[in-house]
């Protein structure tokens, strides 16, 4: 016996190992949402963060001239917009009291800075230098100042990995802002797609996307993109839509989390993403 | 144990950081060579089909680790990618192989190889084009990592030292 096993060891040893790591290979892709895995996941990625974050510090600091020197020009172009939205603040707030109606929600903004990106083409990612001390929690939206990056997916004590709109796991409920009709965001591997909208929607090129009040993970409206092709399949009852994105994914490298708390009983009844990625 | 198993396990470490600081700068439209995969197929063709496909595992799970990506995607596509370079190997043609266009043109396939299964298994569905997957997602990165291997086998020693 113990012959006949080391002869079929010797002879197909290449084949017996191959496919014994493919099954555990698949046999952990089940098992990516179980706490262990992420436990194991979020030490090593917190890990590797640190070492990112020295070299990213390293090479940033030659482009800090550079990048003052655009932020005091994008300053003083910001002043005098708060000067002329200061007088519209004013203004609406005296409508309102004419209305009685009240502003309730005020959102936290923490900055911060990609420390470094992933490049599997379909399983995009970035790495954030905020994490649980800055009160960073999973599920909450990324942006910069064009528009929607990505969400919080995973969170160490000082750093964060976000899926960018890139991620074809990452899925959101969206709107058109001009006609009001709701689709799902996802990348398809090769474009930013708005899928699941009727055949009757009114849609234009040119049309802003922005997050619907719908999503439980994102429920104000966030500025995601803008309508770059209304694909009409033949086939099936819905529409496509290609997406250029708002933020330009590629060189983007400040971004801000906004502390958005995700509405817990929406995600008891919804299915989102965290639960079937 | 031999050194020659080890040095990749060595290498990889500048080599990643490389991939994840350097890479993106060179980067067209999201679409960048796979380093690992030049190592891969380096060490692979110098040791043979069994260490390829270890390596390629090893590899996998720690990328999947760092990079926040779906734990097992890379891992599953590493290892196909040692053990298919594995055909490939043959201990009297070694020098031959890294020093020659062979070199790249293996990284092509394999690399091209990697992508499509990368793709199959986190964007793949039903709507998926797949002539477009294969163009953009396989044969593009795989170009690409090819371009950048013929930098190695431009400095490989026809004697060979690695």
């Amino acid at each position: 016996m113990i012959r006949l096993i080391r002869e079929v060891w010797f002879n197909f040893k290449e084949y017996i190992v191959l496919v014994l790591l493919l099954v555990i290979s698949l046999i952990t892709l089940t098992l990516n949402e179980h706490s262990a895995t992420k436990k194991i996941r979020t030490f090593a990625f917190g890990s590797f963060s640190i070492v990112s974050g020295i070299i990213h510090n390293y090479f940033n600091i030659s482009d800090l001239k550079d990048e003052n020197e655009k932020l005091r020009i994008r300053n003083a172009e910001l002043m005098m917009e708060i000067s002329q939205l200061r007088e519209y603040g004013i203004l609406n707030n005296q409508l309102k009291g004419l209305l009685a109606l009240k502003d309730s929600i005020k959102y936290k903004f923490t900055p911060s800075t990609i420390i470094s990106k992933s490049y599997a083409t379909a399983q995009s990612t970035f790495t954030i230098n905020r994490g649980k001390k800055d009160n960073i929690e999973i599920g909450m939206p990324v942006l910069n100042g064009n528009g929607l990056i990505g969400i919080i997916y995973s969170v160490s004590e000082d750093y964060s990995i976000v899926r960018n709109l890139f991620n074809s796991n990452l899925r959101v409920i969206v709107k058109d802002e001009r006609s009001r009709f709701q689709g799902i965001l996802r990348w398809n591997g090769n474009y930013l797609t708005v899928t699941n909208l009727p055949k009757t929607a009114d849609i234009s090129v040119g049309d802003r996307i922005v997050t619907s009040e719908l999503s439980s993970i994102i429920s104000i409206p966030l500025p995601v993109g803008i309508v770059k092709e209304v694909l009409n399949p033949e086939r099936g009852y819905f529409n496509d839509l290609i997406i250029e994105p708002l933020a330009d994914l590629y060189s983007v490298e400040y971004v801000f989390v906004l502390s958005l708390t995700t509405a817990k009983i929406k995600n008891e009844i919804e299915l989102n993403f965290f639960k079937n990625p | 144990m031999k050194i020659e198993f080890v040095k990749p396990y060595i290498i990889f470490v500048p080599i990643i950081l490389v991939q994840v600081f350097v890479i993106p700068l060179i980067a067209i439209e999201g679409i960048s060579p796979d380093l690992l995969i030049i190592l891969l197929v380096f060490f692979t063709l110098k040791n043979g089909q069994l260490f390829g496909t270890v390596t390629g595992f090893i590899f996998g799970l720690i990328f999947d680790l760092i990079s926040g990506s779906l734990l097992g995607t890379m891992m599953f596509s590493k290892t196909l990618s040692g053990f298919i370079t594995g055909y490939f190997y043959n201990e009297n043609k070694v020098d031959l192989y890294l020093s020659s266009y062979a070199f790249p043109m293996i990284v092509l396939l394999v690399t091209a190889i990697d992508s499509i299964t990368l793709s199959f298994l986190t964007s793949f569905d039903l709507s998926t084009n797949i002539i477009a997957l294969f163009f953009y997602q396989g044969l593009l990165p795989a170009v690409f990592t090819s371009v950048l291997t013929f930098i190695v086998t431009f400095f490989y020693p026809k004697g060979g030292y690695i």
